[in-house]
C-alpha cells in the first residue's frame, strides 16, 4: 500500500466480480487522490458500472479488496458507504420520479439531519430548525443548475437533461468526499454536455471533491480528466493521462474491436 | 409550540362537548356506524402508512389490531377493574379521571403489543419483496388468531366477554384525529420522505444514505402501534372480542381504504374509510326490500367500478390541502 507517498483517499486492490461464469471485472487497480478528477472509459459491456457497483456496495466483490480513507468498504452496506463519504449517480437516471424536485435533494440532506420520530410528531422547534436549514441548503443546490423554478414539479416531468443535473444534485447533498458519475453526459446534446463538463470541474473545486466518471465516448473525457483508466472485458488494458491514452494502440483497438467509430464520434 | 397546544385543546374540549351531543342526536345504530367510522379511519390511516407511503404490502393488519385489542382488553380485565374495584365507586369527576388514565394507559400498552409484534414482523420479512412479504403478513394474521382462538384466559373460541366499556365517542376520534395528524406530521419530515423514496426506488434510496430495512421495520412498528390501539378503542366499545372479528376480511378492508384513497394519501384513506363504512349499511334497506343479500354482490360491483374509473384512487397521491390550497399551513412555528 501507498503509505510513504502521498496516501489515497480510494484504493481498490484486484478488485474482481464474476458473474455466473462471466468475469465482468477481474484486478481492478485504483488508486484515487484527494482532489482528482479521473475518467473510466471503455465500450460497452467493459465492466465501468460494474466498478461503481461494487465501490457502492451494490454488488459483493467476488476478490479484492475496496479501501475508503483507511477503511475497508467489501462488508459494507451502500447505506453506510455513503456515510462514509462516496456517492453515486446511475447510467440509468433514478430519481424519486413522484416526488418534488426539491423533495428530491433534500432526501439527498437526509444522512445530515437529526429528530427523532417523536420531534416529528410533535413539530418541536428543533424540527423545524432542522426543516428550514435543509430546504435553504437544497435551494442552493438546486441554483447550481439552475433548478430552483422547478423545485415543486414532479421529478418525472423534468426534461431529460435536468433529470441527469438532478441526480448530481440529490448526491452532492449527501456532502461526499468522493463523486461517482455514471456517464453524466448520455443522452444530452453537444452544447449541453459542454456545459455540464464545464460544471463537473466547478463542482469538483467548489466542493473540494474527488470525482470518478464513467464515460463510454472517450472525446468527452480528454478535456477535463487528469487521469484515465480504460477497461475492456473487464480488464485494465491502459491508464495515463489523457495524451497518451488517446494515442495508446491497444485503446484504440478495444474501441475500433466493439463495433468501431466510438473512439472518433 | 404555543398554538399546536390551543389546537390540542380546542380539538378535545369540541370532542368532549361531542361526546354528549352526538349520541343524543342520533339514534344508536347510526352511532354505531359513526363509531365504526372513526375506528376504520385509524386501520386505514395506520395501513397507509405501510402500503401507501412506503409501498409495502400488509394483508395482515387485523392481526395487529387483534393484539392491541386483546392485549389492553386483558390488561383492563384481569389488572384495572380488580384495581378500579378496590376505591369505592362514588362516580365523582375524580374516580372518572381514574378510569380514564387507566384506560388510556391500557390503550397504550395494547398498541405496544403490537408495535412489538410489528416489530418482530417486519424485521426478518423486510429482506422479503411484494408478493413475499404479503404471503407472511398473511400468515401472521391468520396465526394470531388461531393462538388466540387457543389461549382460553382471554375466552378462546367463544370470545372475551366482561370488557369495561370504557371507550366511547371522544377517545375515538380523539385518536384518530391524533393519528391522521402524526401521519400528515411525518409525511412533512424527513423521516416521511425516507419511507417514500424506499417506495419509489430502493436502490437510490440506499445510495443517498437511507437504511431501508430500518425504515421499513419503523414504517410497520408504527402502523401497527395505531393498529393496536384501534383494536383497543373497540374491544373497550363492543365489550366483547371475537377471534372471527379478524379474519384476512378485516386486513382486506383495511387494504380496500387504502387502494380506494390512493396510495399514499392520508386525505384520501379518511374519506374511504368512511365510505367503505357506510356504504355496506347503506345498502341495507336494499336486502329488507329484496329478500336476498345483494349487499355483497353490488357493494364489490362499485367497489370494481369506482377503481376502473379511477385506477389511481380517489386521491391519487395527493392531499386534500392539493386541492384546497387554502387548507394549506404555513411552514412556520
Ligand atoms: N447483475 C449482473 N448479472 C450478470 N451479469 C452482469 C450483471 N451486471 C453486469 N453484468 C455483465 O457484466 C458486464 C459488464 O457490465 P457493465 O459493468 O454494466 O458494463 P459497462 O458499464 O462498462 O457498459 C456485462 O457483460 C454485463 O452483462
Ligand atoms: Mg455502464
Amino acid at each position: 500500500m501507498s503509505t510513504l507517498d502521498q496516501r489515497s483517499l480510494l484504493e481498490t486492490i484486484s478488485l474482481t466480480m464474476r458473474f455466473a461464469g462471466l468475469v465482468a471485472v477481474s484486478n481492478f487497480n485504483l488508486q484515487l487522490q484527494k482532489n482528482e478528477l479521473v475518467g473510466l472509459i471503455g465500450p460497452n459491456g467493459a465492466g465501468k458500472t460494474t466498478v461503481f457497483n461494487m465501490l457502492t456496495g451494490v454488488y459483493r466483490p467476488s476478490d479484492g479488496k475496496m479501501i475508503l480513507d483507511d477503511k475497508p468498504l467489501n462488508d459494507l452496506k451502500p447505506h453506510n458507504i455513503t456515510r462514509l463519504g462516496m456517492a453515486r449517480t446511475f447510467q440509468n437516471i433514478r430519481l424519486f420520479k413522484d416526488l418534488s424536485v426539491l423533495d428530491n435533494v433534500r432526501l439527498g440532506h437526509h444522512i445530515h439531519f437529526n429528530y427523532g420520530l417523536l420531534a416529528t410528531a410533535l413539530q418541536t422547534k428543533h424540527f423545524y430548525k432542522e426543516e428550514a436549514s435543509t430546504q435553504e441548503h437544497s435551494l442552493e443546490l438546486l441554483k447550481i443548475f439552475d433548478l430552483e423554478k422547478y423545485q415543486d414539479l414532479q421529478a418525472k416531468n423534468l426534461p431529460y437533461g435536468a433529470q441527469r443535473k438532478l441526480e448530481i444534485l440529490r448526491a452532492l447533498a449527501t456532502r461526499p468526499k468522493i463523486l461517482l458519475l455514471d456517464e453524466p453526459a448520455a443522452g444530452l446534446n453537444h452544447k449541453e454536455t459542454e456545459e455540464l463538463m464545464q460544471t463537473i470541474q466547478k463542482l469538483r473545486q467548489d466542493f473540494d471533491l474527488t470525482i470518478l466518471l464513467i464515460e463510454h465516448d472517450m472525446k468527452l473525457v480528454m478535456g477535463i480528466c487528469e487521469r484515465i483508466l480504460v477497461l475492456d472485458h473487464g480488464e485494465t488494458i491502459a491508464q495515463g493521462k489523457p495524451k497518451e491514452i488517446q494515442s495508446n494502440p491497444i485503446v484504440i483497438k478495444a474501441y475500433l474491436g466493439d463495433g468501431g467509430g466510438e473512439a472518433q464520434t | 409550540m404555543k398554538k399546536q397546544i390551543l389546537t390540542f385543546l380546542i380539538i378535545s374540549i369540541l370532542l368532549f362537548l361531542g361526546n354528549f351531543i352526538v349520541p343524543a342526536m342520533m339514534n344508536p345504530y347510526l352511532f354505531m356506524i359513526l363509531i365504526y367510522c372513526g375506528i376504520n379511519i385509524i386501520m386505514g390511516v395506520s395501513l397507509n402508512i405501510i402500503n401507501g407511503i412506503t409501498g409495502q404490502f400488509s394483508i395482515g393488519h387485523a392481526g395487529f389490531m387483534a393484539v392491541g385489542g386483546y392485549v389492553s382488553a386483558a390488561i383492563s380485565f384481569y389488572v384495572l377493574m380488580p384495581l378500579l374495584s378496590l376505591f369505592p365507586s362514588d362516580n365523582t369527576i375524580l374516580s372518572l379521571f381514574f378510569q380514564n388514565a387507566l384506560f388510556v394507559a391500557s390503550l397504550l400498552l395494547g398498541g405496544l403489543g403490537a408495535a412489538l409484534f410489528g416489530y418482530l414482523v417486519g424485521l426478518p420479512s423486510l429482506h422479503l419483496r411484494g408478493d413475499y412479504l404479503g404471503i407472511v403478513t398473511l400468515g401472521f394474521g391468520e396465526i394470531i388468531r388461531v393462538i388466540i382462538l387457543n389461549l382460553d384466559f382471554i375466552g378462546g373460541a367463544r370470545g372475551f366477554t366482561g370488557i369495561p366499556a370504557w371507550s366511547n365517542f371522544f377517545w375515538i376520534y380523539f385518536f384518530a384525529v391524533a393519528v391522521v395528524m402524526v401521519s400528515f406530521r411525518l409525511l412533512g419530515s424527513s423521516h416521511g420522505r425516507a419511507l417514500l423514496s424506499i417506495r419509489e426506488d430502493e436502490i437510490a434510496a440506499e445510495s443517498i444514505g437511507i437504511p431501508i430495512t430500518r425504515y421499513k421495520v419503523k414504517a410497520f412498528v408504527l402502523s401497527s402501534f395505531f393498529a393496536g390501539i384501534a383494536g383497543g378503542l373497540f374491544a373497550h366499545f363492543i365489550g366483547y372480542l371475537n377471534p372471527s372479528s379478524f379474519t384476512f376480511i378485516k386486513s382486506f378492508e383495511a387494504i380496500i381504504i387504502v387502494v380506494l384513497g390512493g396510495m399514499g394519501s392520508i386525505s384520501g384513506a379518511i374519506v374511504a374509510a368512511v365510505i367503505t363504512t357506510i356504504l355496506p349499511e347503506a345498502l341495507r334497506p336494499l336486502q329488507e326490500f329484496t329478500r336476498t343479500d345483494f349487499r355483497m354482490v353490488i357493494y364489490p360491483l362499485l367497489l370494481l367500478t369506482l377503481m376502473l374509473t379511477r385506477p389511481q384512487g380517489l386521491f391519487g397521491n395527493k392531499e386534500l390541502s392539493d386541492v384546497l390550497p387554502f387548507l394549506k399551513r404555513k411552514k412556520s412555528p
